[in-house]
């Protein structure tokens, strides 16, 4: 069975080499919008992820706040159920650290003995990880809003806006990718079912003799089936191969031009069971564009209603 | 084997009269029988073989082969019924992108043969219609005599229990046409029944051959004996 498919696949290449390139090429391109979709949707998601579990909330704490007070506070923080560590930053260690991440972009600022910190001492908060972003943001808006009515604590931060802004974003990235991707799926089943026709049209008189020689309906079908599911395999391989390609080149820049912010050793392409996965999802789609097409073109009688399309049967 | 019962087969011509290619056909043929149609061209030969092989279904009446009634055959019954026939079609309907060997093999692979199997079977046929030097040669590289040997060799393969054959020696000469007639002849002795259309009145009479004869689409004595004619009923 499986030589008998090789060898019809095989024939529709050799004699429409044409058409199964042009289809395969319109294939790729699809795909390849669709795989570039599920990794722009993908990586966001995963950077957010990363650093929804690197966020900390910083609690600034009153100007002169006792130090028994500021270890009660330190304590009762501890004790909360979504905390996993804290770590109290006095005035000192914050203008240490300033010094030490400021050094090379102002180095005769922080040579001024003249320089002192504007940072209040504060508890750097870091939580446990509740899995998804949103549940991590959610967390810690409701942790942020706890602290804040605290006695001792001047303010609360956590990069609110930017983590806000980024989930909406990605929110709205993946309502469209999911909109492209469900319109580029659907083309991608009407390219197959046309390209299909297309081939059917050229071996209608194949599909006839079969029929008359006793063919059932199954082993017409399972040729052009099998045929839509390697087209539309072999395109979405591509397409993984051509984004996998740009994605590389397209790290190694930023691992270049955005090294300080070291966000590029947070991007990754798809796993290897993942692209096995979208290649058998997507021959899936392609039999099911064959078989609808072809389903309605073989049901015994093609060869009597060729004739009947020549003399009108009544 | 074969009942046909007040058959019609009508088509709407350009200008919208309906035209009668079969017109009240009735017949009976009995399993094992070797039977010749003859008739002037248009005269309903094709159109009947159309019938009989369930290329087509009746406009009107009812037509059994086989036990089966063409009128109504679904379609998970009409793959099985046409197993069980051979057809030599007046077209040949070769695939021309396929060998004659691959051409003649194809029955016997939607019938599901082992390789092995079909490589003796088909070599064998081949032989028969002498056609085993050219196996890997595409039809286009054929005469057309030899193309119709094609066609016999791929009808007889599967070993059908009815053989329908639509002219099968008009493009062959003589000696040629008499050795497909032996061949005939071999496939009816096996139990085959045979149902040819031919306009080779010698080959006819030479056969001795029960013969059914059609003109303007109805079925008519022909050039019968009538103690022969018993067979046929108008």
């Amino acid at each position: 069975m499986a030589s008998r498919l090789t060898e019809l696949i095989g024939r529709s290449w050799r004699h429409h080499p044409g058409t199964q390139l042009a289809t395969l090429g319109v294939l790729t391109a699809t795909f390849a919008i669709v795989v570039f979709m599920l990794t722009l949707s993908m990586n966001f998601r995963r950077v957010l992820t990363v650093w929804g579990e690197k966020i900390q909330v910083a609690v600034y704490l009153e100007e002169g706040l006792p130090s028994i007070a500021t270890q009660e506070l330190k304590s009762e923080i501890e004790k909360m159920p979504e905390v996993a560590e804290v770590e109290l930053i006095s005035k000192e260690k914050a203008a240490d650290l300033f010094r030490e991440q400021m050094a090379s972009y102002a180095p005769d600022l922080m040579a001024d003995p003249e320089f002192a910190t504007p940072f209040p001492a504060s508890f750097n908060i870091r939580l446990k990880s509740e899995g998804s972003a949103d549940a991590s943001l959610a967390q810690i808006e409701r942790l942020a809003k706890q602290l804040q009515s605290r006695d001792g604590v001047e303010d609360v931060s956590y990069g609110q806006s930017w983590i806000r802004n980024y989930a909406s974003f990605l929110n709205v990235i993946q309502a469209v990718g999911l909109a492209i991707g469900g319109i580029l799926m659907l083309g991608a089943l009407l390219i197959v079912g046309n390209s299909i026709r297309t081939l059917v049209a050229g071996r209608r008189e194949e599909i006839e003799i079969l029929e008359l020689i006793g063919a059932t309906r199954n082993f017409v079908r399972r040729p052009y089936i099998a045929e839509g599911a390697v087209l539309t395999a072999i395109a979405t391989a591509l397409a993984i191969a051509a984004n996998g390609a740009v994605f590389s080149w397209q790290l190694g820049v930023m691992k270049k031009s955005l090294a300080f912010a070291r966000i590029a050793n947070e991007f990754r392409f798809f796993q290897i069971w993942e692209m096995a996965f979208l290649v058998l999802l997507s021959a899936g789609i392609g039999a099911a564009g064959a078989w609808l097409t072809i389903r309605s073109m073989n049901d015994g009688w093609a060869a009597a209603r060729k004739l009947a399309a020549k003399g009108d049967l009544v | 084997m074969i009942t046909f019962s007040h058959v019609y087969k009508t088509y709407r011509g350009a200008n919208f009269r309906e035209c009668h290619a079969l017109r009240d056909v009735s017949l009976e043929v009995e399993k094992g029988e070797f039977i010749f149609l003859t008739g002037p061209s248009g005269a309903g030969k094709t159109t009947l073989f159309r019938l009989l092989s369930a290329f087509d279904r009746p406009s009107s009446g009812a037509a059994s082969v086989l036990g089966y009634d063409i009128g109504k055959l679904t379609a998970s019954e009409l793959p099985a019924f046409r197993r069980r026939i051979g057809v030599v079609f007046q077209d040949f309907k070769l695939l021309r992108d396929r060998t004659i060997f691959e051409n003649v093999a194809l029955p016997l692979q939607v019938l599901g043969e082992s390789s092995a199997g079909i490589e003796r079977r088909v070599h064998e046929c081949l032989d028969q219609v002498g056609l085993a030097n050219r196996r890997d040669d595409l039809p286009e590289l054929l005469s057309g005599g030899e193309q119709q040997r094609v066609a016999i060799a791929r009808a007889i393969v599967h070993r059908p229990g009815l053989l329908i054959a639509d002219e099968p020696t008009g493009n062959l000469d003589a000696a040629m046409a008499q050795e497909i007639m032996a061949l005939f002849e071999r496939a009816n002795a096996q139990g085959t029944t045979l149902f040819i259309a031919t306009h080779d009145h010698g080959l006819v009479q030479q056969s001795g051959k029960r013969v059914v004869n059609i003109r303007a689409g109805s079925i008519t004595r022909g050039a019968k004996t009538e103690s022969e004619d018993q067979w046929l009923r108008v």
